[in-house]
């Protein structure tokens, strides 16, 4: 059986596993939580749970991450699955490329690190109220 | 009638001659073979007190040593045609008047039977007894002489009515008059020339009509031109040597006043009747002549102009002279003017000189101090380009923490109110599987990405329902969270029971505070090593001593603030040889070093690679290399990467001070920086003397 998907894209293990027990707390087993550790790996991911038939509601991107930062990571993937609700969760973006995620990526919302518990579980909310 | 218009012209013509010969101011006095005078000028009338001279013997005016000189140069004169000697005249005073005279031979005297033409120059100023007896006896000479002369007028004049009262034929002597008439003219004339011929100035003379009527050898020699071609001519024809053109000159003036002739010349001046001015003529010369001309009109008695003479000197040796005096003046004014100016210049130039020595000399103090703020500033760069970073490592762990707080507080408060009934509910076998599942999940720690947690997950997942167990999907997860990975299959029994979702989620539930309150260590830890990197990276050495630092310890340091790009995608090999790596040294300038060479390696290798760095003694030295597998640096820039301000990023990105303030602050520690660059391995070897510590 194919669940529906929020995936958590960030370079840290203890933010992933935060998010992850937060996320899970919140909204129980009503969601499958997929995390990856940087834009290639969520990437591969994403398609990968595509084809098993999975539906990819949202992502939840860290901006400064080795390699391609979250704003490139959205636009690309917002070109291929325009659909997925993306959200910016950062402890340090600049200005124009939040600006760009918002333009290019149609980016739902941009949160800071450290984030408060009830704007983040608002915000996921915001946004599956937007795909479901 | 004709008789009338022969008179006139004779009278006319001798006119002519006084005046010309009185406009000249030295003396002359045409001689005979006899030495009778046949003519002089006014000069030798005042000269010699005496009215009228003609027809007396030149020596009758001569002092006896002078009879004798005169004589004696006749022989001279034929051979020489001109000669020059002292002779002293006796005047009507009987004085002497001792003067330079110059005798020129006439050519054609066989015409107007004159034979000597005597110039008389300056007079000789001497007194003395000698001469006045000479004078005395030069007196009665004269007296002598002029008793005959009167006896041979009484004679000639006895004559001469004898003559005529012996003419009875009126045509005869109509005749003979005109014959002495003519005679008369062509005398006057030939005087003339014959004076103005052998002057030493050019001359010419027009009369009223501006007929040429003397052009004399002075003038033949002056313009090319003989006077045989010139004389008779009118029409302004003496111009053409002088002018190229027909044309009014000087001499004109003295028929008529005319101010746009009169301004062509130069330096024109009046001197009674004789009017000067000068010209400049480049038909005459080499290089062209300056002339003077003097200017006399020639009038009868009744004051009508008659003609006019003009008497040229070549001038161009005095003109050139003055030219050359004043050209030296206005060199002389130029160069002093320049001097002036050179002067000023330097002055300027010295005063320009000393500011900018001494603005040299506080720009090489500031230089000086700016050196260190430099080092400093070129740290500030660095930790720029950490900021970004570093607000990213700080505000990560701070967002772990947070999420966890919540999720411990969320989890006590689901735990405790539900634990008590919980666990009444369970029995001994639940009990037993609940406490297992939290020992192995207290005892994992997260080691595995999220890569192998899916591995993991899948595997399990897969055994699940191919045991056939309903949520195998959720347990899977929760196990994998829990960080149950292995020993899967011996949990089926119980997972397939009928209490184990609730067992599993409460296992989940309280190790999560567990794993919870771990995340926030970790992520304290982390938060602490970055600001413990912040402080030890800007630490400012007020002492400006060095201090005893520990140069692992310092690139641990860095290491840590590098951490986020390095953990992903490059591998980091630490070789660190055993003991203690105390130096003496500046440890936050060191900071700036290791931060520059990490930096540069990393980006050498765009994040992806392998990154070692080795520490190692030898002797009293800690040598420090860096290698990166980046893509190394290009044979052509080698020698420039150590060059301030050199760069080979893009406008805007790179100070291209890096390696500069390297280099500087290794050399600052009596240390070396070496580099080795391949493609795949470049390495930057600093070796760093101990210094006692």
């Amino acid at each position: 059986m194919s669940k529906n998907v929020i995936l958590c894209v960030d370079d840290e293990k203890i933010i992933l596993n935060s998010l992850k027990s937060q996320l899970k707390r919140e909204f129980g087993n009503d969601y499958s939580y997929e995390v990856a550790e940087n834009a290639i790996d969520a990437e591969e991911l994403i398609d990968e749970l595509v084809f098993d038939g999975c539906s990819i509601l949202i992502i939840v991107s860290d901006w400064l991450m080795p390699g391609i930062k979250g704003d490139e990571f959205l636009i690309k993937i917002h070109k291929k699955y325009p659909q997925i609700v993306k959200i910016m969760l950062t402890g340090h973006a600049t200005d124009e490329a939040i600006e760009k995620a918002i333009v290019e990526a149609h980016l739902l919302k941009c949160l800071a690190k450290p984030w408060s518990g009830d704007e983040l579980i608002q915000t996921i909310k915001e946004g599956l109220n937007k795909v479901q | 009638m004709k008789r009338q218009n022969t008179y006139e012209r004779d009278q006319q013509h001798q006119l002519l001659s006084k005046v010309l010969l009185d406009t000249i101011n030295e003396g002359f006095i045409l001689l005979d073979e006899q030495y009778k005078i046949i003519d002089c000028n006014q000069y030798i009338c005042t000269l010699l007190h005496k009215e009228d001279v003609h027809s007396f013997s030149i020596t009758d005016f001569l002092s006896d040593d002078s009879k004798r000189i005169f004589q004696n140069h006749r022989n001279d004169l034929i051979d020489k045609k001109t000669i020059e000697y002292s002779i002293s005249f006796i005047d009507s005073d009987k004085h002497t008047i001792p003067c330079k005279t110059t005798e020129v031979l006439v050519d054609n005297h066989s015409n107007i039977n004159a034979y000597s033409l005597l110039i008389i120059g300056e007079k000789i100023h001497f007194q003395d007894t000698e001469e006045l007896s000479v004078k005395c006896k030069s007196l009665e000479q004269t007296v002598e002489n002029l008793q005959n002369t009167l006896m041979e007028l009484e004679v000639s004049q006895d004559n001469a009515l004898f003559e005529l009262s012996i003419s009875q034929n009126e045509i005869i002597e109509q005749r003979d008059n005109l014959e002495v008439a003519l005679n008369d003219l062509k005398n006057a004339e030939n005087k003339i020339s014959s004076i103005i011929h052998c002057m030493p100035d050019a001359v010419l003379v027009v009369d009223k009509n501006g007929i040429v009527v003397a052009w004399n050898m002075a003038m033949e020699k002056l313009t090319g031109i003989k006077a045989i071609d010139m004389l008779g001519k009118g029409d302004y024809e003496y111009a053409v040597p002088f002018y190229g053109t027909k044309r009014k000159i000087l001499v004109d003036l003295m028929f008529e006043p005319n101010e746009v002739l009169m301004n062509t010349y130069q330096n024109m001046s009046h001197d009674g009747e004789i009017m000067r001015g000068e010209i400049f003529t480049s038909l005459l010369g080499k290089e062209g002549l300056y002339l003077q001309g003097s200017a006399s009109a020639l009038k009868d008695m009744h004051d009508n102009v008659i003609g006019a003479i003009e008497i040229i000197r070549d001038i161009t040796a005095r003109v050139k002279a003055d030219e050359k005096i004043l050209e030296q003046q206005k060199e002389m004014a130029t160069i002093n003017v320049e001097l002036r100016q050179t002067m000023e210049e330097l002055t300027t130039q010295r005063d320009i000189l000393a500011d900018k020595t001494t603005m040299l000399a506080e720009t090489l103090d500031q230089l000086e101090k700016s050196q260190d703020k430099l080092i400093e500033s070129a740290k500030m760069v660095a930790l720029g380009q950490l900021i970004a970073g570093v607000a990213h490592e700080i505000n990560t762990p701070l967002g772990a923490i947070r999420s966890s707080v919540s999720n411990i507080s969320d989890s006590l408060e689901n735990v405790l109110s539900s634990l008590p009934n919980f666990f009444d509910s369970l029995d001994n076998n639940d009990k037993m599987h609940f406490n297992s599942l939290l020992n192995r999940s207290i005892k994992t720690k997260i080691t595995i990405t999220s890569k192998e947690e899916r591995t993991y997950k899948r595997s399990i997942m897969s055994m699940l329902e191919d045991e056939g167990i309903d949520k195998a999907d959720d347990y899977a997860d929760t196990l994998v969270d829990m960080g149950i990975y292995d020993g899967v299959e011996d949990l089926i029994p119980f997972l397939k029971s009928e209490k184990s979702e609730d067992v599993l989620q409460m296992a989940y539930n309280v190790s999560g505070v567990l794993r919870s309150s771990r995340t926030i260590n970790i992520a304290i830890e982390r938060a602490s090593k970055i600001v413990f990197a912040l402080k030890n990276f800007s630490h400012f050495n007020q002492t400006g001593e060095m201090v005893k630092a520990n140069i692992i310890e310092s690139l641990e340091i860095v290491l840590t603030l590098y951490y986020n790009q390095i953990k992903q995608g490059v591998t980091l090999i630490k070789r660190f040889d055993e003991g203690v790596f105390d130096i003496m040294c500046f440890p936050d300038e060191l900071n700036q070093v290791w931060t520059n060479l990490v930096y540069n390696a990393l980006q050498a290798m765009q994040n992806s690679g392998t990154l070692e760095v080795d520490i190692s003694k030898n002797g009293s030295q800690v040598i420090v290399a860096i290698t990166d597998s980046g893509c190394g640096i290009p044979e052509e820039i080698k020698e420039k990467i150590f060059m301030p301000f050199f760069t080979t990023k893009p406008q805007g990105e790179g100070s291209g001070l890096g390696l500069d303030i390297v280099k500087r602050i290794v050399e600052k520690h009596a240390g070396q920086i070496q580099f080795d660059s391949v493609p795949g391995r470049t390495t930057f070897k600093v070796t760093l003397p101990i210094n006692n510590v």
